[in-house]
């Protein structure tokens, strides 16, 4: 049919079809463009422009005081009349004039400036043309005549420029005469510029976010709208751009582009002083107001803490070069919450960001932002040797958590069985934690390997080389099953008897099948172990337990062990060993002893060669009679085992079947079918000769191929086998060194980048499902970790914690369980490692049904705490193996360096078990005009205190705070001092009045109260006293632990009290150790420790330590302090130095003719002052007062042990280095006839010649040799005693030193002086006498 | 938070509220049209009112969807029907044997289906399955995946247009039985190109503009990880419409599955108006006149591909594995694939597989399965061709023949590569791995 008139469909239904499509598509544009429009940064950068506002709004009512607006209307009236009066002034006739003329001059002066700009353009372009004619080689005339140009040109400009000097200098004088008559009003009109100027800062600050006027409010508001918002708007992206920090996006790495600082805008704005700018708090409402008033600032609006550490530009991490995603991770490019990626800290706050900001977690972004909780794992990154991040005189602990999860992980060795790999082919990536080399092979393959760097960790168990010596089989077993039930402090882990996973039936065949295993183990170890030869006392030598326990408690054991006998000591660095009677074997024929115990004690080495346990020189010596022989460790040996009997240790009884088929399973599991491995385990015969088999199957074989008939010894072989399998299995020997099992090979996985595994490679099983029913300790609050984790959510949504039901510390408790539940119900890496480590096993649950018992899972359980497993967790989480660009890598110079790998060694080698490293701090209140400054005493040096604010500068006492108190019900405002030193003395328990509840503080630095003139200043030594109440904080030292408990020890058993001699006797502070001594000598003295000082009751033990390890921790000392290191130049060895000295003093009429600087020196050290107290110069000490008397060192080693200007700082004044010591002050300012002969009385410069004199010593005795002085008045010396009686220590009672210490060295001790000096010798002996 | 999978959220329900909301809209006009069109049960009660029933309840269920709270609602699919359902019709085997019945039910029920009222009793019914399946969580996350929406519309626009083909036929069909002229014959108006077409045109593209933005901001762009060839997603899946060919790819090598189908596929269609003899049915509906050309298109579309789409996009999940609607996608399902290649079928009783690997030792080793394949090729379409098709070869001639019988074999490769798969868990019937030739 042909096409007609006539229309298919009704055009006007069509029309309004059509029309309202188009209003649909219409809509749908509108629509597109409000959600773009939508984003969720617009109203926060909004509400942060009134913040803004707010803020200035505040500094301006501020400025804007009362007296401000009358100063400010003052000065305007001063400028009105001011310009009134220059108004009349300007129309004299012959000032108008003036400022006519000054108006002519001007526009004469702009006229010829533009003449000369154009004159000089053309100039250019003619010199220009010059250089062109010469550049292409035109012939000469050429050039010439474009040379000739030029010059016309310049003349040109010359001359112009001629007319606009007159003409300037012309103007100049004008102006200077106009000023003359202006000056007043001008100077008004500055005055008020300088006035406002603040003012007018704040408020145009305040102007550009609240336009005062409608237009450029208007301007403001266009600005906002769509697509003009696209032309640098006040609202926009914040973003920036890191092109070396990439990331890597599934398999590309790109450059980094944060955007978080959209909304996070204030995240680096700091006040002055370099407090943020903007405190993050929760204030009470939304109102900004509420905000500026409280001064708390919520997220996204505050500003990140720690900004001295973090995002301002002074700080390490500058936001503009770090970025924010490197250390929170989470999507950088993301705008709104949740591109971001933001992650919440716990399953509740999950809730309440769902309700907020519709948060919910998208698992296809691979690096989420980290939960608080693990907000430290990500500087693993950069930071790979991790002690900085622990120990930091800087920061402080930046990241503690993560810090403690790898000393964990040190302690714990997980590094054992999980590698974690700290290089790829020379390219550090990450915390390095491996086992040093075990076997010489393979030391010698990574040294000729140059891409591969040897581990560093020692095996964290004891040897288990020469077990057999030490203890028994049932001992073994019983200690392995479980080994917190004979010590609960172990940090053995348990591997046997887990069984919470497990039906009650699997569970009884389980302990069947595990009590073979380890009858299998003790079998293997003790016949495994390799004999030794243990040392013994000399024959006939009883050795007395009393005394034992003595020594023990004073020769420094308790600086790592505990024992229940000596109460109140805190150290675990060593295991607590209260209970090792019951365990080590003892002498078959004197249960009373044991050998190996002795051994040990006496000689770690000798057991366990790469033990950290240190050599503690229990030599024997000779006792104060002279004639009995003691043997320190014989007598600890006694001591120890006088706690009780050996204990009594049942083990389960071998099930012969189970152990049959515990053969005939590992048998199956090599290449032997079922038949025949049922057929080799009940015939005994293995049937391949020893030498042909390899693996553990060489337990079961003969020397020849024949089986085995003695059932005894068939069963015996059995079990070796077992246990060998099971130690294998169990990979012991990741911690214990075993002979056989040298060359084993970690059991468990590498962790090195187990921060980013796939978690879909995580093998959860059914753990889920265990956590619904168990989980949960019996017989606690909960039946199953998922009704803990729902209550704990439940109490949270239900305010328990606002309404305070919960404790802080409860919240942070469940919330953190809630916390890895919910992740590992979502299978990620933090939920698997937290029941990892709360029970390995329970991976095992319902699987064991499935799968044989040798597949069964191994990882034992640890002792550990819930928030020590988050700790671990964080530092696990944060190894990724993929380091950034090295710039980004913290790389520390060489002092830094040093500093961190010497602390890496303090805790390795536990040296702040004994010494105190950094100082106890105390903050207290104080009224500033209570504090005393301390006095120069006449006897003081000038040239000493300079030489002390040289090594020891002043320290800044005042925080800055002030606090209000109620001093005599008077409200009073006390400012805050913070000091370094040691509490010298306590409140009296018993005292009641608060008022004369008092601590006292000795001093050890140099302190500053305030600045300017008005400062005071407290020297070491100083003593602080306040009142209890005005006790703010006090944070006990680093180290040292031991020893402040043994001053307190030796103050009851030795000193009658005396705090400076106990200090005297035990081991000294480390403060200021590298300004001390020269780094030669201290490694020296760290390998090869010799005694040095005859007061202390113990000597510096002989630490297991590499050359290299000393070299670190000698340079170590001289690094933290910012001292010279490795060498260092003592100017007094030295011949120029000395020359120089001589002719000074020659031209100073210090030396006489005939005298030389070091002969007179040698007098002044030999006269009858230091040898006193010291050996020197061939004299030996001599003890004329043993009440009296105290042994110094020795001084010969002064020369290659002390840096010169400490020695010198020492002679000055000993008590400002060390508050404790009895050195004597000896050289008084005023004491001018001490040595009246000797460099002309002068003391200051026998100090210094002194000093010289002991750093040239061996040089002396060489050329001078022993030398006796006697000054001719022979004043008493006492009477050179400081006038500022700092050290009465002299006067006191001394130590049992020499009972106690090392004799080593007796040849240059005479027996008699060491009868002499120990004052208590009769009790001592009459205390072995009640013994015999 | 707790609970990773919840099956009842207040989201879910409030959704849910609406859906229930849109069908009871749907089912009321459906009651005015019964009302209009039905007429009266036996005793005199309009057939509208059980529409008015069912409208009534629609809206109480939607009602109730939208005031409950989640604990305690009532309306969820039965967890015994979802694990019956996950048991027993969790296997490929009887979701393609379900799919090829469906089209031979749907071909022989066909005058039943047509009916209006019965096609809305089926859309019902469906529309209900998927609102009740929609409370389960696990239903929701394969269904409800931005890209997988399209997925869903699709299966009832297939069936939409499936019924109108079928509806037209069946009529057509009976209008030639019965002498009436064709409905195309009676409804042959000519349109203007303008306004007609070209105004209608206008107005769909704004409308399609229009829903699909309205789409772009529903539903947001679901984007995955950032692509890695080191971690690839599991399950990795092709587009949407190539899922059909990925689930050949479980039957066959590479380049069968992926270069040599997809080839004669293409290929095929084109020469399907070159092999077609069939003058009648052309420009109208009808099912009796091409009844086999239908048949054959249906079963190559519906059972081979839009069937095989919908099992790739919600059936095949992590490490392709075949997962239940109503079953989590854990990635630790295993299912057993010990498949053998036919040679090791054959050479098993005969001494074991020849070894060795020259080309002439591997024709020996796989000379059962080359046989078995060139006489399927080769012998079969003169064998069909004297028998079963004997009308076919005399109409179409040698070449037409050969072109049509081998297409025909082409297509019936793929179930019967799958049935033998299933039955005998036949790998490949010839494998030559050292070539990169399996078939």
């Amino acid at each position: 049919m042909p096409a007609n008139d006539t229309y298919w469909w009704n055009q006007k239904t069509l029309n309004i079809v059509f029309a309202l499509s188009s209003v649909a598509l219409l809509l749908a544009v509108i629509v597109m463009m409000r959600k773009d429009q939508d984003d969720e940064w617009r109203p926060i950068q909004r509400k942060n422009f009134a913040l803004e506002a707010k803020l200035r709004e505040v500094e301006l009512a501020a400025i804007e005081s009362d007296d401000f607006k009358a100063q400010k209307t003052d000065l305007q009236a001063k400028i009105d009349s001011a310009a009134a009066a220059l108004k009349t002034t300007k129309t004299e006739a012959k000032n108008a004039e003036l400022f006519a003329s000054l108006d002519k001059q001007q526009r004469e002066v702009d006229r010829l400036s533009e003449e000369l700009k154009s004159l000089n353009g053309l100039r250019d372009e003619a010199r220009a043309k010059y250089d062109l004619a010469i550049s292409v080689g035109l012939p000469k005339e050429a050039t010439s005549q474009k040379f000739s140009d030029f010059e016309a040109r310049q003349a040109v400009c010359n001359e112009t420029q001629a007319l606009l000097d007159s003409a300037n200098a012309a103007l100049a004088l004008t102006i200077d005469e106009t000023k003359r008559i202006t000056k007043e009003h001008d100077e008004l009109v500055a005055a008020m510029d300088k006035v406002t100027k603040d003012e007018s800062r704040v408020r145009a600050a305040l102007e550009k976010i609240q336009p005062p006027s409608l237009i450029s409010s208007m301007k403001r508001s266009l600005m906002e709208m769509p697509i003009i918002d696209g032309f640098n708007s006040h609202l926009k992206i914040v973003q920036d751009w890191m092109p070396n920090l990439r990331q890597t996006l599934g398999m590309a790495k790109i450059a980094r582009f944060d955007r978080c600082r959209t909304c996070h805008l204030n995240i680096d704005k700091t006040a002055t002083g370099g407090f943020p700018a903007f405190p993050e708090g929760h204030p009470s409402d939304e109102d900004v107001a509420t905000w500026v008033s409280e001064n708390k600032f919520p997220q996204p609006y505050a500003t990140h803490s720690n900004t001295e550490l973090f995002c301002t530009a002074s700080s390490p991490h500058p936001v503009e070069k770090f970025g924010c995603t490197i250390c929170h991770d989470g999507q950088g490019s993301g705008t709104s919450f949740g591109n971001a990626e933001h992650t919440p800290d716990n399953p509740h706050l999950a809730d309440v960001w769902h309700e907020e900001y519709g948060y919910h977690a998208n698992h296809f972004w691979e690096y989420p932002m980290q939960p608080t909780r693990f907000a430290e794992s990500t500087c693993i990154k950069c930071h790979h040797g991790m002690t900085e991040l622990g120990v930091n005189p800087e920061f402080g602990a930046t990241a503690p958590k993560a810090f403690k999860g790898y000393q964990l992980i040190q302690k714990y060795g997980c590094f054992g069985c999980h590698e974690i790999h700290g290089q790829d082919a020379g390219v550090a990536i990450g915390p390095d934690l491996r086992i040093e080399p075990q076997t010489a092979e393979e030391t010698a393959r990574i040294a000729s390997d140059p891409t591969q760097v040897a581990g560093k960790f020692r095996k964290v168990g004891p040897s288990l080389r020469h077990i057999a010596s030490k203890t028994t089989s049932s001992w073994i077993q019983y200690w392995t099953e479980i080994p917190s039930r004979y010590r609960p402090t172990t940090k053995m882990p348990q591997f046997f008897d887990q069984f919470e996973h497990l039906s009650e039936a699997d569970a009884a065949h389980t302990k069947t099948l595990e009590t073979v295993e380890l009858a299998g183990i003790a079998h293997v170890l003790l016949g495994n172990s390799q004999p030794i030869d243990l040392l013994k006392p000399t024959e006939g030598y009883t050795a007395d337990s009393e005394r034992g326990k003595k020594l023990f408690t004073e020769r420094g054991c308790l600086a790592c062990h505990q024992h229940g006998a000596v109460p109140g000591t805190t150290a675990d660095f060593g295991p607590n060993i209260s209970d090792i009677h019951q365990k080590v074997k003892r002498n078959p024929d004197n249960p009373a002893f044991s050998d190996w115990l002795y051994t040990w004690i006496r000689e770690p080495q000798r057991y366990h060669a790469r033990t950290r346990m240190p050599n503690l020189y229990l030599d024997a010596y000779m006792d104060v009679d002279g004639t009995t022989s003691i043997d320190p460790a014989a007598d600890i040996t006694a001591f120890l085992l006088s706690q009780g009997a050996p204990g009594d240790f049942p083990v389960g009884e071998v099930d012969t079947v189970e152990l049959d088929n515990l053969v005939s399973l590992f048998l199956r599991k090599g290449r032997f079918s079922k038949e025949k491995a049922e057929e080799i385990v009940k015939s005994g015969a293995f049937g391949m000769k020893k030498a042909d088999v390899v693996g553990d199957e060489v337990a079961l074989a003969t020397e020849d191929g024949s089986p085995i008939t003695d059932a005894a010894e068939w069963h015996n072989r059995k079990l070796e086998f077992v246990g060998r399998k099971t130690i294998s299995r169990y990979g012991c020997y990741a911690c214990h060194d075993m002979p056989g099992f040298e060359t084993a090979r970690p059991i468990g996985v590498a962790l090195q980048d187990w921060g980013r595994k796939d978690t879909s490679k995580l093998g959860f099983e059914h753990v889920e499902e265990f956590l619904h029913h168990h989980g949960e300790p019996a017989g606690g609050k909960f039946s199953s970790t998922l009704e803990r984790v729902e209550e704990a959510t439940r109490a949270m949504s239900a305010g328990q914690d606002k309404n305070g039901d919960m404790t802080p510390e409860e919240v942070d408790r469940e919330m953190s369980t809630a916390f890895f539940f919910e992740s590992l119900q979502h299978h990620g890496r933090p939920g698997f490692i937290w029941q990892k480590l709360r029970g390995p096993r329970t991976y095992d649950f319902e699987k064991t049904e499935t799968k044989g018992y040798d597949e069964r899972l191994r990882m034992p359980k640890f002792p550990l705490k819930e928030d020590e497993i988050e700790a671990i967790a964080t530092f696990v989480l944060g190894l990724i193996a993929e380091p950034p660009a090295p710039q980004y890598i913290y790389t520390p110079d060489e002092r830094a360096k040093n500093r961190l790998e010497g602390e890496f060694l303090l805790a390795k080698y536990n040296c702040t078990g004994c010494h105190v490293v950094d100082l106890p701090q105390v903050t207290f209140a104080t009224k500033l005009d209570d504090i005393t400054a301390t006095e120069m005493t006449p006897a003081d040096h000038e040239n000493g205190l300079a030489m002390l604010l040289k090594l020891r500068p002043p320290h800044q006492a005042l925080t800055g705070e002030v606090r209000p108190y109620v001093v005599d019900d008077e409200k009073v405002s006390l400012s805050i001092a913070k000091l370094h030193g040691f509490i010298a003395s306590k409140p009296d328990p018993e005292e009641e009045d608060p008022e004369l509840r008092e601590y006292g503080f000795d001093v050890w630095e140099t302190a500053d109260f305030g600045t300017g003139d008005t400062a005071k200043r407290q020297l070491p030594g100083h003593k602080v006293t306040f009142t209890e109440k005005m006790l703010v904080d006090y944070q006990a030292g680093r180290g040292g632990d031991f020893a402040e408990w043994l001053v307190e020890d030796l103050m009851k058993t030795r000193t009658g009290g005396n705090r400076s001699l106990a200090w005297q006797a035990s081991p000294p502070p480390l403060y200021q150790e590298g300004f001390k001594v020269q780094t030669p000598w201290l490694y020296q003295f760290l390998l090869e420790p010799t005694k040095l000082r005859y007061t202390t009751v113990l000597r510096m033990p002989k630490f297991n330590m590499s050359e290299k390890e000393a070299q670190t921790l000698a340079n170590y000392f001289a690094a933290v302090d910012g001292a010279e290191f490795p060498y260092q130049e003592q100017a007094p060895k030295d011949a120029e130095y000395l020359a120089a000295r001589e002719t000074d003093l020659v031209h100073e009429g210090f030396l006489k003719d005939g005298e030389t600087y070091l002969g007179e020196s040698w007098k002044a050290l030999n006269g009858p002052l230091c040898v006193k107290c010291h050996s020197l110069g061939g004299r030996k000490f001599k003890v004329s007062d043993p009440v009296k008397d105290i042994q110094g060192p020795n001084l010969n080693v002064v020369q290659n042990r002390l840096r010169a200007d400490w020695v010198k700082l020492w002679l000055y004044k000993p008590t400002w280095i060390t508050p404790y010591t009895s050195m004597p002050l000896n050289y008084p300012k005023n004491n001018l006839t001490q040595f009246p002969d000797l460099f002309g009385g002068d003391p200051d410069v026998q100090v210094t010649a002194t000093r010289d004199a002991l750093l040239n010593y061996t040089r002396l005795m060489e050329d001078i040799g022993p030398t006796t002085y006697a000054p001719p008045a022979a004043t008493p010396v006492d009477g050179a005693t400081p006038a500022d009686g700092a050290a009465p220590a002299v006067d006191a009672v001394p130590p049992d030193a020499a009972a106690a210490i090392d004799q080593a060295d007796s040849s240059s001790f005479p027996p008699s002086a060491k009868a002499e000096l120990s004052s208590d010798s009769s009790s001592v002996a009459a205390a072995n006498g009640d013994n015999k | 938070m707790l609970n990773p999978h919840p099956d009842l959220t207040a989201s879910v329900l409030i959704g849910l509220g609406w859906y229930y909301l849109i069908l009871f809209g749907m089912n009321l006009l459906w009651t005015f049209r019964s009302y209009k069109h039905d007429g009266e049960f036996r005793n005199g009660v309009p057939k509208a009112s059980f529409w008015a029933v069912v409208t009534a309840v629609l809206l109480m269920t939607s009602a109730y969807h939208f005031t409950y709270p989640p604990d305690g609602f009532l309306i969820f699919m039965p967890l015994w029907f979802k694990n019956f359902f996950n048991a027993y019709f969790s296997n490929p085997v009887l979701y393609f044997f379900l799919s090829v019945g469906g089209l031979v039910f749907m071909i022989a029920a066909r005058e039943w289906w047509i009916k209006p009222t019965v096609a809305w009793v089926l859309l019902n019914l469906s529309l209900l399955f998927m609102g009740l399946s929609l409370t389960d969580y696990d239903f929701r996350q394969i269904v409800g995946k931005p890209d997988n929406v399209p997925i869903v519309a699709m299966l009832f626009i297939v069936a939409f247009f499936t019924w109108i083909y079928f509806k037209r036929a069946v009529d057509n069909d009976r209008r030639m039985d019965e002498g009436r002229p064709l409905f195309e014959q009676e409804d042959n108006e000519k349109v203007l190109v303008w306004p007609d077409l070209v105004y209608t045109e206008l107005i769909c593209m704004v409308v399609v503009t229009a829903v699909l933005i309205f789409w772009g901001i529903a539903l947001q762009a679901p984007l995955e990880e950032p692509a890695s060839s080191m971690k690839t997603p599991n399950p990795s899946k092709a587009p949407w419409y190539f899922l059909g060919l990925q689930e050949m790819l479980v039957y066959f090598d590479p380049w069968l599955a992926g270069v040599v189908l997809p080839s004669i596929i293409l290929g095929g269609l084109m020469a399907v108006p070159y092999i077609d003899f069939n003058k009648l049915g052309n420009g109208y509906y009808s099912f009796k006149q091409r009844s086999f050309a239908v048949t054959t298109f249906l079963f190559g579309f519906l059972p081979l591909w839009v069937a095989l789409i919908v099992l790739g996009t919600f059936l095949r999940g992590p490490n392709w594995n075949f997962f239940g609607i109503y079953e989590y996608w854990d990635v630790h399902k295993v299912e057993a694939a010990t498949n053998k290649n036919l040679s090791q079928f054959f050479w098993e009783n005969l001494g074991g597989i020849p070894k060795g690997s020259g080309a002439l030792d591997i024709l020996l080793r796989e000379s059962p399965g080359i046989l078995l394949v060139l006489g399927y090729f080769f012998a079969l379409p003169p064998l069909l061709g004297l028998t079963v098709l004997r009308t076919y070869f005399a109409r179409m001639g040698v070449i037409r023949f050969l072109v049509f019988s081998n297409l025909i074999l082409w297509m019936a490769i793929l179930p019967i590569k799958m049935l033998l798969r299933w039955s005998f868990s036949l790998k490949y019937i010839v494998g030559i791995p050292e070539y990169f030739f399996n078939i």
